[in-house]
């Protein structure tokens, strides 16, 4: 018995050594790191099918496979839209129709070319009760597309898209929706090949079955390990100019960052509060706009906060900029709606900093005495962000107001459950954009959305927004949403907007021309290595 | 003929050795290789079963086993109902009738008791579902990819307890009273009062960023696997080393070792082979506890070391209400766990000829 | 395992076990003394001297909030120790009730009750003290949310930690009761509960305190396991789990933030582990 542990131990030694000697400069599958692009993913996604996918992993993932119809332009300040699969498009019939015209130069991967019938499948696919897609909803506004959701109507012939003619594709809309083409940079839009899921089934996402028209196409994909993106050498645009991407997953923080300072990693974001303090002098740390709000919604359904004077007061009594400072990650202060970085911010608008007023407007609610005001408790999920905004936040009012707020955190699933079903009487919650138009965002408050747990609603405001969606031209949809800003964060204030988002993230030496990541997701296609 | 099974006993061990190192090297382990491994541990199993008569015994424990297994599903499922908060739950509230149809796919409106009775059918048949979270991917695929990577681990570490503890524990005992046994014990006890997200970073600050030995994450070859394994396998192997000492300790003093020293038989002789023998049974018997420390532990390593396995699904699962996969993740390592306590209480039993059964 | 002179003689003797009580007395008295030992408040921010190193000012420095990590690490002292201890003790308490009735009982009673904690052995600690945790939580039975939280985590912790005691308990209930004179006294007329309590005690004090001395520092390291998974007390209340998860986190950047509490949390443990040990040796001596 001891022989063969000495025997044991021998081999163990010997493989050490072995290892020792043989420890790798590159990288694992046989990628050479002067034409990788290394990232973190930081989890493994969930789906890499665009129908079904709802997290941001899969979503970065999938917009640097496939392209859809229009691509937002991170090059207007408004963040406008571009051509991308559709070259150009028109609506007629007051916004309620659209004409697309398909570029004839696409190929997916195995070479077949692109259709316009690519398109409708897609859209059917998402919309068919039983893909059971979580943004089935974003192609309500196609004429019968939510009944055929529904399981009202079967047939999908009478859903309102379709190939005319020329080969163009025409949506026909419920309503005049001025901003449709926003929403067809979403993945959820996104063509498919049905045969290619139609033979592999839920295995058609995997490398060898998958098939994508992107600047990049998936090569590997070894769960919960790592993503191998490859140039798409056949892509119908700009090529990429690195040739792989290669996608770790580690969650932990402070491990990517050892990999990260230690050269092995190019790009990491998500960056948590502490470190960005001491990252921000680093050459290596960006910051870009990100379309995203971090907010408090007040429950306007029972007292104190069905008063408007007093939903007046706590917003007036809050600097916004001392929780921005303390947060110390450049976001800026929001006032009014929509964030800063696209089209739609207005910078005035809002309720500002006031205590004076602030201690006014509560006397004239009837609080001339404030130990007389009803318990209050402001719920959030348990994050450490969150954590310090609210103890701030309670910091501020104690001081401006003089009344006492209650903190209370939640376990995700727990709060969100809460959300719904007893909403504390200020309840935090953020929206980052699906699509970069202010609709997405005004859309949120209106009487019917999910995402309203205020209780508060107004008809004018609704009109407003649906007129807002409807309008064509640029500059009255300005004016509407201005005024239905105004309504929402200077009249009613059902809301009290805290900061536009900003994200942070961490990009090596080595590499040039990264983009900004407005909508969370990167588009790697231009990056390049100095 | 039984002489010569008995004599191939080794085999298992060598088999199991053979794909440590294999597998250690940084190779898949080849289908065959596991094959051979498990099927020769069965033929042997067996062979023991009958040749101690212990086939009633062993039966009724599978039998327990199989219920303990059904027991956990069934508090599992309903935990899992009664906590608030679910699956598709998000901060993006999506409208009714597009939950209504992913609850619908997913069997989520059934009664629960068909919900329980879908699962527990699919259960006994091997299926355990659609994972809710990772869309389309079955949850026997996510469990297969990961688990091979836990198991790994827990080995590896397994490994190094007992290479680092029963030596340290050995050595310890037979110098009692000198000051090498002394700095021995103090070695084991710090080991045992080292929480692993401490020593995790100080070794990869050491040997990773600074000597640049090894890696400091990831799952790919023999120097990803050592820190983590090394850092898991600490606090049992102190836990190893100080039963080794106090257990080598008790037999040395028995009257039985003084009786065959008394006999003349050399010091070495006596240490190897009869106080070994005896002395490893209380260590052996710890085997059980010891994996579901590792098993335990082994999340935080996972964590730190961003290794692919089972202990992270297990946690994010929970927080994201992916019943399935909590189940399947809960139920595998109860399973683990069971099926860790009957090995070692069996090989206790085939050892230790005292042992007896009813 | 009986507690007479003899015991006492021999823990005196083992000088590391006494200089590991003597410690551990130490922690006790700077958790119950926090308040006046500490020299600034735990939660007060100095948000001019974030993340400072070692100064005279803040002998341990301070945190991302500017927080001095000594009085920080002076009521960690409070809240790990409570923690620990207080898990400790409804461990003892459930596990002796089961164990005593399960063991008192015997024949199908016992089985079932042992064949019951089996199973509860097999669910993985981690997914137990995370249902658990949520679970309770959830019930909303308490409003105050940091007592939840406390109350939360020594709920989840003592639930993975009670069955050794109870199968300790039940093992020597077992032990006593075929012992002579209780069959007599039994049989003399005394009820079942009072020989339980007259002669199944004092016997199995000697290994309850051990094991109980054992159980601490586990119930420390679950509790930073809890508080490294984000369930574990909400800011800006912090046991040493809590800072020690903070700390490592920076480690490379801002060491001192880990220094003090992992120190604190080896110590700590080291004392109860080697006072475990001395208790055990001193009390049946031929374990050692």
């Amino acid at each position: 018995m001891p022989k063969f542990l000495h025997l044991i131990l021998g081999a163990v030694l010997a493989s050490l050594l072995f290892s020792g000697c043989t420890k790798k400069s590159g990288l694992d599958y046989g990628l050479k790191v002067e034409e990788t692009l290394r990232i973190n993913l930081q989890q493994e996604p969930p789906s890499l099918d665009w129908h079904k996918s709802s997290d941001t992993t899969s979503a970065m993932i999938e917009y640097n496979i496939m392209d859809g119809l229009t691509d937002y332009n991170l090059n207007d300040p408004e963040l406008g839209l571009k051509p991308a699969l559709a070259e150009s498009w028109t609506s007629s019939n007051n916004s309620k129709t659209w004409t697309f015209t398909l570029r004839k130069d696409v190929k997916w991967t195995d070479g077949k070319p692109f259709e316009a019938q690519h398109v409708i499948d897609g859209w059917k696919r998402i919309l068919n009760p039983e893909t059971a897609s979580i943004y089935a909803y974003f192609l309500f506004t196609v004429k019968n597309a939510e009944k055929f959701n529904k399981g009202e109507i079967k047939d999908f012939s009478k859903v309102g898209v379709s190939i005319n003619d020329k080969g163009q594709l025409v949506v026909e809309l419920e309503a005049p929706q001025s901003y449709f083409p926003s929403l067809l940079t979403h993945h959820a839009t996104y063509p498919i090949r049905l045969d290619v899921v139609e033979k592999f089934g839920t295995q058609w996402t995997d490398p060898e079955n998958i098939q994508t028209l992107g600047a990049y196409k998936l090569k590997i994909w070894d769960h919960d390990k790592a993503i191998v993106l490859e140039r798409n050498d056949d892509y119908y645009g700009d090529k990429a100019k690195i040739k792989y991407v290669y996608g770790y997953m580690i969650n932990e923080f402070s491990t990517a960052m050892g990999l990260f300072e230690s050269g092995r990693l190019d790009f990491q974001d998500s960056i948590p509060a502490n470190d960005i303090q001491r990252m921000k002098s680093e050459p290596t740390f960006r910051t870009s706009p990100l379309l995203g709000t971090y907010y408090y919604g007040f429950n306007a359904r029972k007292k104190p906060f069905n008063d408007v004077l007093v939903r007046k007061a706590f917003v007036h009594a809050v600097d916004r900029s001392q929780i921005t400072t303390l947060l110390g990650g450049d976001m800026s202060p929001l006032k009014a709606w929509v964030p800063k970085g696209m089209f739609g911010y207005e910078e005035t608008i809002g309720l500002d900093f006031d205590p004076e007023k602030a201690k006014k407007l509560l006397k004239e609610a009837g609080y001339s005495d404030v130990s007389k005001f009803p318990r209050v408790v402001l719920g959030f999920n348990s994050n450490e962000n969150h954590q310090r905004v609210a103890e701030n936040y309670q910091a501020q009012i104690k001081k401006n107001l003089g009344i006492s707020v209650e903190i209370q955190s939640e376990e995700w699933k727990v709060y969100l459950d809460r959300l719904r079903n007893d909403t504390p009487d200020i309840y935090r919650l953020g929206w980052l954009a699906d699509y970069p138009d202010p609709d997405n965002f005004l859309n949120l408050m209106t009487k019917a959305s999910e995402n309203n747990h205020t209780g508060w609603s107004n008809s004018k405001f609704d009109e407003l927004i649906q007129r807002g969606s409807s309008v064509a031209d640029k500059e009255e949809r300005r004016s509407i949403y201005i005024r239905a800003q105004r309504l929402l964060t200077e009249e009613d204030v059902p809301v009290n907007p805290i900061y536009s988002m900003v994200a942070h993230f961490l990009v090596s030496d080595r590499v040039k021309d990264f983009p900004n990541n407005s909508l969370s997701k990167i588009e790697l296609k231009g990056v390049s290595f100095k | 003929m039984r002489e010569v099974i008995q004599r191939g006993a080794p085999i298992p061990l060598i088999l199991f050795l053979t794909s440590v190192v294999w597998t250690f090297l940084g190779n898949d382990l080849p289908q065959t290789l596991l094959l051979a491994f498990l099927g020769s541990t069965l033929f042997y199993f067996l062979f023991y079963v009958i040749e101690k008569n212990m086939g009633a015994y062993v039966l009724r424990r599978f039998l327990e086993a199989g219920f303990t297994i059904f027991v956990i599903a069934t508090m599992t499922f309903l935990l899992l109902r009664v906590i608030p908060g679910g699956p598709f739950d998000e901060e993006k509230a999506l409208p009714p009738a597009v939950k209504a149809n992913i609850e619908a796919k997913y069997g989520l409106d059934d009664p629960l008791w068909k919900q329980y009775a879908n699962y527990m059918g699919g259960l006994l048949q091997g299926d355990l579902g659609e994972s809710y979270k990772y869309v389309g991917r079955p949850i026997t695929e996510i469990i297969g990819s990961a688990l091979p990577n836990s198991i790994q681990l827990g080995v590896y570490a397994l490994l190094v307890a007992y290479l680092l503890g029963l030596p340290l524990g050995v050595i310890a005992a037979s110098r009692h009273g000198t000051w090498v046994d002394s700095a021995m014990m103090v070695t084991a006890i710090s080991g045992v009062s080292l929480p692993s997200f401490l020593v995790a970073p100080l070794f990869v600050i050491l040997f990773s960023f600074t000597l640049n030995w090894l890696e400091p994450a990831l799952w790919m070859g023999p120097s990803y696997y050592i820190l983590p394994m090394v850092v898991l396998g600490i606090r049992p192997a102190a836990g190893i080393a100080r039963l080794t000492r106090a257990s080598v300790l008790e037999v040395i003093q028995s009257d039985f070792i003084r009786t065959a020293k008394s006999k003349g038989l050399s010091e070495r002789n006596i240490l190897f082979k009869h106080v070994l023998r005896n002395s490893l049974i209380p260590v052996l018997s710890l085997a059980g506890p010891m994996i579901a420390g590792i098993l335990t532990g082994s999340f935080i390593i996972e964590l730190i070391f961003a290794i692919p396995g089972l202990a992270k699904h297990m946690v994010q699962s929970v927080t994201n209400r992916d019943y399935p996969l909590v189940l399947g993740a809960t139920l595998l390592f109860a399973f683990l766990l069971v099926l860790a306590n009957l090995i070692s209480d069996l090989i206790i039993a085939m050892i230790d000829p005292r042992v007896k059964f009813s | 395992m009986i507690i007479d002179q003899d015991s006492w003689k021999r823990l005196n003797k083992n000088k590391v076990a006494l200089a590991s009580g003597g410690l551990i007395l130490g922690l006790i008295l700077v958790a119950l003394f926090a308040p006046i030992l500490s020299p600034y408040p735990f939660d007060e921010q100095h948000l001019d001297k974030v993340l400072n190193s070692f100064s005279w000012e803040h002998l341990l420095g301070t945190d991302n909030l500017g927080r001095d990590m000594l009085s920080r690490l002076i009521y960690g002292a409070r809240i790990s120790m409570a923690v620990a201890v207080f898990t400790a003790i409804i461990a003892l308490f459930i596990g002796i009730l089961y164990g005593s009735v399960s063991g008192w009982l015997g024949g199908w009673v016992d089985s079932l009750m042992m064949r019951a904690i089996d199973i509860l052995d097999s669910i993985p600690a981690l997914v137990l003290l995370i249902l658990v945790k949520v679970f309770f939580d959830s019930m909303g039975l308490v409003e105050n949310p940091e007592l939840r939280s406390l109350l939360g985590m020594l709920l989840a912790l003592s639930f993975v930690s009670w069955v050794s005691m109870a199968r300790l308990v039940r093992a020597q209930v077992l032990q006593v009761k075929q012992m002579a004179y209780v069959e007599a006294s039994r049989s003399m007329g005394s009820s079942g509960a009072r020989s339980l309590v007259k002669h199944v005690l004092p016997n199995i004090a000697g290994s309850v305190m051990v094991l109980l001395t054992y159980q601490i520092p586990s119930n420390i390291l679950f509790e930073s396991f809890l508080s490294f998974l984000g369930l574990g007390l909400q800011p800006p209340y912090a046991s040493w789990g809590v800072l020690a998860n903070d700390g490592w986190r920076t480690m490379r950047t801002y060491p001192h933030l880990m220094i003090s509490p992992g120190v604190a949390i080896f110590m700590a443990m080291l004392s109860f582990n080697l006072l475990g040990d001395g208790l055990r040796d001193a009390i049946d001596p031929k374990s050692k």
